[in-house]
């Protein structure tokens, strides 16, 4: 083949520039150690890992959204613990006066006194706030829900928040339910006690009715109902804690040990209802601790992958740099070599 | 019988042969960089011999033409591959820079600040009411907006860039015709007369091949060795001696093609008959920029506008269900956004959200500072398929926008560094043909040096012989 001048310098001039726009490249990776630096590196890499930055976030957030969630319960939880404490104390003094032997007029009437400053702690109670928001207002969260009476002006909102992609948790726990038993239903509770004493609730409409015009779909909540139906039911009623706090008081002055008496059951089954409603954010802790305890670990999977796609592999890629630098070491070796002589430089 | 004289003449033909012969092999030598340059080989042939007797004699030798070594077929073939490598060389030029505009491996984009959008909304529903988690929410939508409008900021400015460049390859080629144009009618000039044209002619190929990749050309050789060349279909651009122009306009909107952007048009000579081409320049590098800048960016465009138009009509949808701080209801948490057609550029925060993030509705109740339904069925919206006939979200679309393109991007570097090796591969046999070799010349140069030589002795030689003749008598 005949061979002029311009196809050496065009080979030489070729394989050097080939050589050193992949030595380019991949100084490119080792420098950001990243083996996709542009989308077209690897489109569908880039597109997995466009993906992966999202969920990534998408876990952050929803790591933040269970602490918060879960100080929250935690603290909703001390108070429900506090009020059980009371309604214990409550059954405590009911027991000691409601026999003849033990007490007469003059102690009841003292305990009266002391029962009236438990309703006030238990006031207290309900009215507790985490930062400016009310625990138990439902979702009126800057209006104290209880007034002295007892009497409940919060609603029956359920504040969910989202702890994994679609899984809603609720973080807090109607004062209506808990301090009027709205709602709960109790095996044990006597079907006579039911709707006693039905509290005056504000009109606000059930989460329900909302949900039926609510107008867009809203994905989590519809979870709300599976969440709800364990741990209320509609419609049925438990006890109004207030309602008792009150009845042992006026039974107490008014020295009627078979009012005490009653009040002593009606106790127990409040009792029960905190301590129910208390297991219950005991329960959505845990089972928040085990969620988070899963995304955790998924991020940690999570970034794994991440790096598998678009890390570059450091050894592989200064192995191939080596390679590429004894290449170009040879090439210009023999590039001098081959360009230099001519004929020229014989003919003397 | 042989004359003396005939032999003087006979040496000093041969001489200025060798002289010629000496004068291409320098030609060749001068020119063995230059590009497009084709080496010349010098004809000789031998002279007309005459009859002496019974004899019939040589008269030395004589040029019959001074021609060019070249493979015109090949050069069809470089000039063909040429305007294809060009295509993908101002395609890969255009895609880079898009590329960069959704490079998500080292900055932040769209996806990044979606993401962060959704999960403000989060935030909000975590701590619906307070105000910082609302200007959380309201900062992380506006960021959004930005980011829309720097992505469509950047696909214009690039369709922009290339129509800077198309105006630059237009008036190149504009150039290249001018000078085809008076190449025919010098080639016409000196050939009519017998001679060839070499270097004109290598001149005019070189121009042809340059203008081949910048756009698709037709060329054919006509009377009198003049070329006529037409680009796109219809434009015939230079005819013999006489050339038109193209030159670019910034126009209104059309199918594919964007207002303001440029056509390029073709005008025929002085009578100035003007017609639009743009859509015959398929090949080339201009051809490959016509592509990105109407169909590719155009896409792009069209798809972030899809996306803004979707998610800001999702989101207002819901947000006009909610109930703000203030109890206030119907509020769009975006401006209102009437067509999807330049909706990524429009795409703006509500005003007056933007100046109080307190009415940003959370809640699906008035009086209701801690209902967070609303917010969070807005955050709920990032899993919600509202792309592709409710097949994909919003993540899963821009994702794959950006996996296809990048798809693009890539196929169009392989195809580029394909179309290089044969361009070069092309080019190579074309110099194994056409190319100077120093070695070969300097034998030649060896070579007619000692013809010269050899020729100098003859007619020294015959310079004695008359010497000789004259002295005879003295003898």
């Amino acid at each position: 083949m005949r061979v002029s001048n311009n196809m050496n310098y065009n080979q030489v001039k070729s394989s050097i520039e080939r050589n050193r726009s992949e030595t380019l490249d991949l100084q490119n990776q080792a420098a950001t150690m990243k083996r996709i630096n542009k989308p077209s590196d690897d489109p569908v890499g880039t597109a997995r890992t466009l993906g992966l930055r999202t969920d990534k976030l998408g876990a952050e957030q929803h790591l933040k959204n269970m602490e918060m969630a879960r100080t929250f319960l935690n603290f909703t939880e001390a108070a429900l613990g506090d009020l059980s404490e009371q309604l214990v104390r409550a059954k405590e003094l009911a027991i000691s006066q409601a026999s003849s032997a033990s007490s007469s007029a003059v102690t009841r009437m003292a305990t009266a006194t002391e029962v009236d400053e438990m309703f006030k702690d238990v006031v207290g109670i309900s009215n507790r706030r985490f930062g400016e928001r009310y625990i138990f207002g439902g979702y009126k969260t800057t209006v104290s829900p209880f007034n002295n009476e007892g009497a409940y002006q919060g609603d029956d909102g359920s504040i969910k928040v989202e702890v994994d992609k679609g899984i809603y948790t609720s973080m807090n726990m109607p004062g209506s339910r808990v301090f009027h038993g709205k709602d709960f239903a109790l095996a044990n509770v006597p079907e006579s006690r039911r709707g006693a004493n039905t509290p005056n609730y504000p009109a606000a409409p059930s989460l329900e009715h909302d949900q039926q015009q609510e107008p867009v779909e809203v994905r989590g909540p519809a979870s709300i109902k599976n969440e709800r139906a364990e741990e209320a039911t509609a419609g049925a009623q438990g006890e109004n804690v207030f309602g008792v706090l009150k009845a042992l008081s006026a039974g107490l002055r008014s020295n009627d040990t078979s009012a005490i008496q009653e009040t002593l059951e009606r106790l127990d089954s409040a009792l029960e209802q905190v301590v129910t409603l208390r297991s219950q954010v005991g329960s959505r802790l845990s089972s928040l601790n085990n969620t988070a305890e899963g995304l955790g670990k998924q991020k940690v999977d999570n970034s794994a992958l991440l790096s598998s796609i678009e890390d570059a592999d450091s050894f592989e890629v200064f192995t191939d740099i080596t390679k590429n630098e004894n290449t170009l070491k040879a090439t210009l070796q023999t590039s001098g070599k081959l360009i230099q002589p001519s004929l020229l430089d014989f003919l003397r | 019988m042989a004359r003396i004289s005939s032999l003087m003449h006979l040496g000093q033909q041969s001489m200025a042969n060798s002289q010629t012969a000496l004068q291409t092999t320098s030609h060749n030598i001068a020119n063995s960089n230059t590009e497009g340059y084709t080496r010349q080989r010098v004809d000789m042939t031998t002279a007309e011999p005459v009859t002496i007797g019974n004899h019939r004699l040589g008269q030395g030798v004589k040029t019959a033409d001074v021609t060019r070594v070249t493979n015109s077929y090949l050069n069809k073939q470089i000039q063909e591959e040429s305007n294809k490598l060009g295509a993908a060389n101002g395609k890969q030029s255009s895609l880079m820079r898009v590329e960069q505009i959704f490079n998500e491996s080292i900055n932040k984009g769209l996806n990044h600040f979606m993401a962060n959008f959704f999960n403000s909304f989060q935030e909000m529903a975590n701590n619906p009411e307070s105000q910082a988690t609302r200007a959380l929410v309201k900062e992380n939508s506006k960021i959004l907006a930005d980011d829309f409008h720097r992505i469509t900021g950047q696909l214009n400015s690039i369709q922009k860039d290339i129509d800077t460049q198309i105006h630059a390859h237009v008036s190149e080629i504009n150039g290249m015709a001018t000078e085809i144009a008076s190449l025919n009618d010098k080639i016409h000039q000196v050939e009519v007369l017998g001679a060839k044209a070499n270097d004109e002619r290598d001149r005019r190929e070189l121009l042809v091949k340059k203008m081949g990749e910048l756009v698709n050309i037709r060329y054919a050789e006509g009377d009198g060795g003049k070329f006529v060349i037409t680009v796109g279909n219809t434009g015939v651009l230079v005819s013999g001696a006489d050339h038109s122009e193209l030159f670019t306009e910034g126009s209104p909107a059309r199918d594919g093609k964007r207002e303001g952007n440029f056509e390029i048009m073709y005008k025929h000579g002085d009578r100035g008959i003007v017609h639009q081409i743009t859509d015959e320049l398929k090949g080339g590098t201009i051809g490959g920029l016509l592509e990105v800048r109407d169909k590719t960016i155009n896409e792009l465009h069209g798809n972030m506008d899809h996306m803004a138009f979707t998610v800001a009509d999702a989101v207002n949808t819901i947000h006009e269900a909610g109930f703000d701080r203030y109890n206030q209801t119907g509020r769009s948490f975006f401006m209102p956004v009437q067509e999807e057609f330049g909706a990524a550029a429009n795409i703006e925060l509500n005003d007056e959200i933007l100046r109080d993030p307190g009415k940003i509705a959370g809640a699906l109740k008035p009086e209701s500072p801690g209902d967070n339904r609303v917010a969070n069925a807005i955050a709920g919206l990032q899993a919600r398929p509202l792309f592709k006939a409710g097949t994909a979200s919003v993540d899963d679309y821009f994702n794959g926008l950006v996996g296809e393109f990048a798809v693009l991007t890539s196929k169009n570097a392989m195809l580029q560094e394909h179309q290089k090796n044969i361009v070069s591969q092309l080019n190579a046999v074309r110099e194994s043909v056409s190319g100077v070799s120093l070695d070969e010349e300097v034998t030649d140069m060896v070579k007619f040096q000692k013809a010269f030589d050899a020729s100098a002795r003859l007619v020294k030689t015959a310079d004695e012989m008359f010497d000789t003749v004259l002295n005879l008598k003295r003898l």
